[in-house]
């Protein structure tokens, strides 16, 4: 009974092969693994190697030619599942090989980068295989391109696959390393740009901590990392007197006013405000009373001055449309002056008053001279008015001769019709 | 030498023959063949002299109040395209030219705009009083015909003239309208295409309204005012309910006539109207939104007022019941409505005047009025 099960199941098997062989040769030719390893194969079909040609041979080993067990024995090469801590070797064996890489326009630096991240310090010279290596991140079976959705490193997918480990608490808590950053990233302007507004131009992790080389910035750091992209505060930055006070580490730069991962769109309130959940205002290091507060009160001040008068500006340029004028050239003027603000966001990180207030007098004189355009407008309008008034006077004038001079001229009585009359 | 000096004065005889009122008459006379006194001594008796019916009172005026209008758009319409631009790249900006650098373009755009407005309210006025007061009963059937097509052709005018600036609001006002009405089935698409001159409201849809306000829609209006005045000449303006009964021939010895009473009366109200129309376009000038962009949709999209009870009532209709769609949902009300607004003097035949004796027909334009006013408010304060 037993005996005939089997060879049923052989002759079946073989059937199936013959067929399966006939549909998709690639997989008769090179592979006896996806017999059995299903869930694998499944995976594996779908990754970018497969699409190039590789296949379960080319990483763990073995025969796959050979139908029976034998076709895993160490004699044919056969790795198994490979060790966490060689998994960086194995994919750099292609990745960093420069003539293979090559012609698929990759990077071939990965590994020799990986090795200098805090993840390759961790795995290499204490031997602490709980890091990540890169399977972690790329998944071992469906690796995808970055550019695939599906991906884990797709774009829109890395703080997600960062928070698999670096959330979790259980993990973490031999590192002494927090655990809520994706919570605050996610509630971050970065985060929410990039996550929600699907913003590419947002930060992801890697943009600030390295891809391949993830590690955290250190203190004096902080303002290459963040000048990357806000290169103008960066350099003025450098002109502020807090320039120093970083450099002997009494604060962490950007960060002390910004926050990090929670890091929020900034306010004008900023300028005043004590200590926050992320970052802090002026009020966090200064006393009220201090000659640095004011200044950033002043500052605060000019600023939100200029935005009224922008306000104001607009309300007028409204107006003024809504009666029919053209209003664009006030429109463009409006947007120069607005500018000018923008312009001197990166400046106030110079804390230079007179270099602030030059910008912020600008931008309200501009304000002033729209409302003065508009102005001028609004009079003409005005003017207008007086000028037809009159000529609606006349013409009510004529329409009370008109009255007089019919009281005159109609009969008195009005004679009653009889039905049907009215043939003119 | 002397017949030069004779040719010279022969000449000068000849022209002054021509410009000599005497002369030119005489001119005039031979070469077209009619008599001069006689014509105008037809005016004076046919038209100047002409007595007034007895039973003219002032709400008889609303017509000729559209016609003033309707002069009046031809006039400020035709000063507009001299500068207005057909072209969805240029229309608006030729607008804010006209606002803005043509003298008093601003002032002939706001009295074209407050005069079309102007223009609907009274033509909805002139239709509820030829209504109510049943003065399409027989034999003025052919009026109330043509009266109704008065109507569509003027609503069209409203129509086609609003995307002409090509701004935000009324492009996409458009826009909404035609593809509702390509919802429709088998016919939709067809409609639409032919409104919108393209897949999209674009450069073709602009064209064809442009051609449509200025050429088509006028010369229609103008054949039709004339047949529906012409008629109303030859028969009168019908009886008015109340005096009805009343007959007393024995006043008839002072009767007043076109000129001068019933012309002062009308100077009257066009005086006023045109202090009306002055007063609405200093005080309330036309603005300009924002140019059309067909990638952005405003939040909100409101059609004229004169549509918005259509677009409310189609608002609050359910998307679909069973299988049929909201545009159809619309449509069978839309066309039974019309139906009936051409049955009207041919079903309603008694010759009963009083609105409270012929109740069914008060009570449908009742109701229709009520529902116009309901339907206006509610889209005006939702
Ligand atoms: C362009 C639009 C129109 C113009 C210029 C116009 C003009 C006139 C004029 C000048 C009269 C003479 C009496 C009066 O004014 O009441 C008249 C009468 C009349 N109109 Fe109109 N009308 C227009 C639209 C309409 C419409 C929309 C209807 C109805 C659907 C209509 C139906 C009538 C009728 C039935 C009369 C005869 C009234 C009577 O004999 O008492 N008209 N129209
Ligand atoms: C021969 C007659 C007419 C001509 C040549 C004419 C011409 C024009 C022109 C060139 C425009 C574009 C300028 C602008 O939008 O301000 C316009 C707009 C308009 N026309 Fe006319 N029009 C005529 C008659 C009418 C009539 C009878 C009506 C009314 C029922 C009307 C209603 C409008 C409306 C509502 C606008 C849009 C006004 C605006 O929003 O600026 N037009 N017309």
């Amino acid at each position: 009974m037993g005996s005939l099960f089997l060879k049923v199941s052989k002759v079946l098997f073989a059937a199936g092969l013959l067929i399966y062989g006939f549909t998709d040769p690639g997989w008769a030719q090179r592979s006896s693994c996806e017999e059995c390893h299903g869930r694998a194969k499944v995976d594996f079909r779908r990754s970018i190697h497969k699409e190039r040609g590789m296949a379960c041979v080319d990483c763990h080993g073995g025969d796959p030619l050979d139908m029976t067990r034998s076709s895993m024995s160490k004699d044919k090469g056969f790795l198994g599942k490979i060790n966490k801590k060689d998994v960086p070797y194995l994919c750099a064996k292609c990745h960093s090989d420069v003539e293979l890489m090559l012609q698929y326009g990759e990077y071939i630096d990965e590994f020799a980068v990986y090795r200098h991240s805090q993840h390759g310090k961790i795995l290499y010279k204490k031997g602490d295989t709980k890091v990540a290596v890169c399977t972690d991140c790329h998944s071992a079976h469906d690796i995808k391109k970055a550019e695939d959705p599906e991906s884990w490193v797709y774009p829109f997918n890395v703080p997600t696959t960062c928070a698999r480990c670096h959330s979790d608490k259980n993990l973490m808590q031999d590192y002494g390393i927090p655990t809520d950053q994706y919570e605050k990233y996610k509630e971050s302007i970065h985060g929410k740009l990039r996550l929600e507004k699907k913003d590419l131009r947002a930060p992801g992790c890697p943009d600030c901590h390295g891809v391949h080389g993830a590690t955290p910035p250190g203190v004096d750091e902080v303002h290459s990392v963040c000048g990357k992209c806000h290169f103008p505060q960066r350099n003025y930055f450098q002109e502020s007197p807090h320039f120093e006070a970083m450099k002997d580490k009494k604060i962490n730069e950007c960060a002390s006013c910004h926050g990090s991962h929670g890091i929020e769109a900034p306010t004008y309130e900023l300028f005043t405000s004590g200590k926050k959940e992320e970052g802090s205002g002026c009020g966090g290091c200064h006393s009220p009373d201090s000659r640095e507060y004011l200044l950033g009160v002043r500052i605060k001040n000019d600023l939100l001055e200029a935005e009224k008068s922008f306000e104001k500006a607009s309300l007028f340029i409204e107006t003024a449309r809504l009666k029919g004028f053209e209003v664009d050239e006030e429109r463009i003027k409006l947007k120069e002056a607005k500018a000018k603000i923008t312009e001197v966001l990166p400046i106030t990180h110079s804390v230079s008053i007179p270099l602030v207030e030059q910008y912020i007098t600008t931008a309200k004189a501009g304000a002033e001279d729209v409302k003065e355009l508009v102005n001028a407008k609004i009079v003409e309008w005005k003017d207008r008015r007086v000028m037809f008034v009159i000529n609606i006077f006349i013409f009510l004038f004529v329409v009370i001769l008109l009255i007089i001079k019919r009281k005159r001229i109609m009969p008195k009585s009005n004679p009653p019709t009889p039905p049907m009359a009215g043939k003119l | 030498m002397e017949g030069e000096k004779k040719y010279w004065q022969a000449v000068k005889e000849n022209i002054r023959g021509w410009l000599s009122l005497e002369g030119a008459r005489k001119n005039i006379e031979v070469r077209f063949g009619i008599d001069l006194s006689k014509l105008t001594d037809k005016i004076k008796s046919d038209l100047l002299n002409r007595p007034l019916p007895k039973n003219l009172i002032w709400i008889h005026y609303l017509g000729s109040v559209i016609l003033l209008l309707f002069v009046i758009q031809v006039i400020t319409g035709t000063a507009l395209s001299f500068y207005y631009k057909p072209t969805p790249d240029e229309a608006h900006t030729s607008i804010k030219y006209i606002m803005n650098y043509v003298p008093y373009g601003w002032l002939i755009r706001s009295i074209h705009y407050w005069a079309a407005n102007l223009m609907i309210l009274s033509l909805l006025f002139h239709l509820a009083r030829v209504y109510f007061m049943g003065a399409y009963k027989n034999p003025r059937e052919f009026l109330w015909v043509s009266g109704v097509f008065n109507l569509g052709i003027i609503i069209a005018f409203g129509f086609t003239g609003y995307i002409l600036p090509w701004d935000q609001i009324s492009y996409w006002a458009t826009t909404t309208l035609t593809s509702e009405i390509g919802d429709l089935p088998l016919i939709g698409k067809y409609i639409m295409l032919s409104i919108r001159g393209g897949e999209e409201v674009g450069s073709g849809t602009l064209t064809r309204f442009f051609v449509g306000h200025i050429m088509i829609l006028p010369a229609a209006l103008c054949s039709l005012i004339l047949v529906h005045i012409l008629v109303v000449a030859r028969q009168g303006i019908s009886p008015l309910w109340w005096k009805q009964k009343v007959t007393n021939p024995s006043h008839e010895s002072q009767p007043r006539t076109f000129f001068p009473h019933a012309s002062l009366d009308f100077a009257i109200i066009m005086f006023t109207l045109f202090a009306l129309l002055m007063g609405l376009a200093v005080f309330f000038p036309t603005g300009l939104p924002d140019k059309a962009n067909p990638l952005e949709i405003p939040a909100e999209i409101k059609p004229e007022w004169y549509l918005l009870f259509l677009y409310q009532f189609y608002r609050v209709l359910p998307v679909k019941i069973l299988f049929i769609k909201r545009v159809v949902l619309f449509a069978i009300p839309f066309i039974i409505f019309i139906i009936v607004l051409f049955s009207v003097p041919f079903s309603d035949i008694s010759e009963e005047l009083h609105p409270l004796k012929r109740r069914l027909f008060t009570g449908l334009g009742t109701f229709a009025l009520l529902f116009f006013l309901t339907f206006t408010l509610w889209g005006l304060f939702s």
